[in-house]
């Protein structure tokens, strides 16, 4: 029999651009971090201008709200720009720029407050809706709370495997682990999610 | 294969990658099937997840504070994390010292510096970027979580004695790259 079963990740999170080493979009970005470099300014803008969103997406999905988003996302891009003097390109400047954003946001959680590093009990039961989008809508919220509770490694490997749409090696790189690793971490991460939001799978 | 899947194994053969000894194995394995079935069934759940849309107008916006914590960190270079900075100038008036940070904003933001010497992972400030594994060591605890008094860095500061409290001032003053304390 075939084993050849697609992913059913929605392409509509996924990052626009083609991370590929000899892609257009990587040339752009390797002429803007040599012309940062350089001390050229304007060209750190066009790298904002490029990645605000994924980094934006990205920093949501740790804090659930907007205004720590905003603050991490910017954060991330001001520390990128103080460093971006010692980025050799031994990776994507998206991928470099992705792991500042985790550490930005695990350093914002690690001082902000004591998450749970285990499992809680079961999220309470969504109330029943009638319509459609407001059924999706609380569903999609309780699936941003569960996935707000899941150990900190699954929680960034689903992040940035899922809903940044990144290669398992890509994610092994910003995460400094294996891509094993980053497998087992996201299979554990969809099986805790499971027991977290069960009942919405069940209701879908 | 005459042994169950590892995750791994399982994640390959969602994607269509499993070997073939890993695929003959889970033609015949109801068991391994239905982990791969309830892995695949999450994914689904989980990727149809959406967040908030910020509107058109807010990415300008974005940019535009962007640029100006870029320009005023030329006046304030210090690798403290932005959030704790209320906490450290909180410990500083407990400790009746004054932070001055009056200089004028500069024209420009300044040029990054190329450092040679770290490593290209080395995208933050050495004491920030210190990895998730450290990370996680560092993040409070179930019994920190139980005891209210060490849940924000200010608290902790706040409980230091008089002699750390110098020492603190002393790594602030440092920080703040030579601004009296
Ligand atoms: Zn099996």
């Amino acid at each position: 029999m075939t084993a050849a079963v697609s992913i059913p990740v929605l392409l509509s999170n996924a990052v626009s651009r083609d991370a590929g080493a000899s892609s257009p979009a990587s040339a752009r970005d390797r002429d803007a971090v040599a012309a940062c470099q350089r001390g050229e300014r304007e060209a750190f803008d066009a790298l904002v201008e490029r990645y605000q969103r994924d980094v934006y997406r990205l920093c949501f999905r740790y804090v659930n709200n907007h205004h720590d988003a905003s603050d991490l996302a910017q954060e991330a891009f001001l520390k990128a720009y103080k460093a971006i003097g010692r980025f050799r390109g031994d990776s994507a400047f998206s991928t470099w720029l992705y792991r500042i954003a985790v550490n930005t946001c695990l350093n914002f959680r690690a001082a902000r407050k004591p998450d749970a590093q285990e499992l809680p009990d079961e999220l309470p039961a969504a109330a029943p809706r009638a319509d459609d989008a407001l059924a999706r809508a609380e569903r999609s919220r309780r699936v941003r709370e569960a996935v707000a509770r899941l150990p900190e490694k699954q929680r960034a490997t689903m992040i940035l495997k899922i809903y940044q749409d990144l290669s398992h090696e890509e994610v092994a790189q910003i995460l400094g682990t294996t891509v094993g690793t980053v497998k087992a971490n996201l299979f554990h991460a969809m099986a805790n999610l499971r027991k977290l939001v069960g009942s919405v799978e069940e209701a879908s | 294969m005459s042994r169950h899947l590892s995750e791994a194994e399982l994640v390959d053969w969602v994607e269509g990658l499993a070997d073939r000894g890993a695929r003959e194995h889970v033609s015949t394995c109801g068991a391994c099937r239905d982990r791969a079935d309830a892995y695949r069934g999450t994914l689904g759940l989980a990727a149809e997840t959406d967040i908030p849309e910020p509107s058109p107008d807010y990415w300008e916006t974005f940019r535009r504070q962007v640029d100006h914590r870029i320009a005023r960190d030329a006046v304030r270079p210090t690798s403290l994390p932005r959030w704790l900075v209320p906490s450290l100038a909180g410990l500083a008036a407990a400790v009746g010292v004054a932070v001055l940070l009056r200089a004028p904003l500069p024209a420009s933001a300044p040029r990054p510096v190329a450092d040679a010497s770290l490593p290209a992972w080395s995208a933050l400030p050495e004491p920030e970027d210190v990895g998730l594994d450290l990370i996680q060591a560092l993040a409070p605890s179930a019994e920190d979580a139980a005891s209210e008094s060490c849940r924000v860095a200010y608290d902790c500061l706040a409980a230091l004695s008089d002699d750390e409290t110098a020492a603190v001032a002393e790594t602030l003053e440092r920080d703040l790259d030579g601004r009296s304390l």
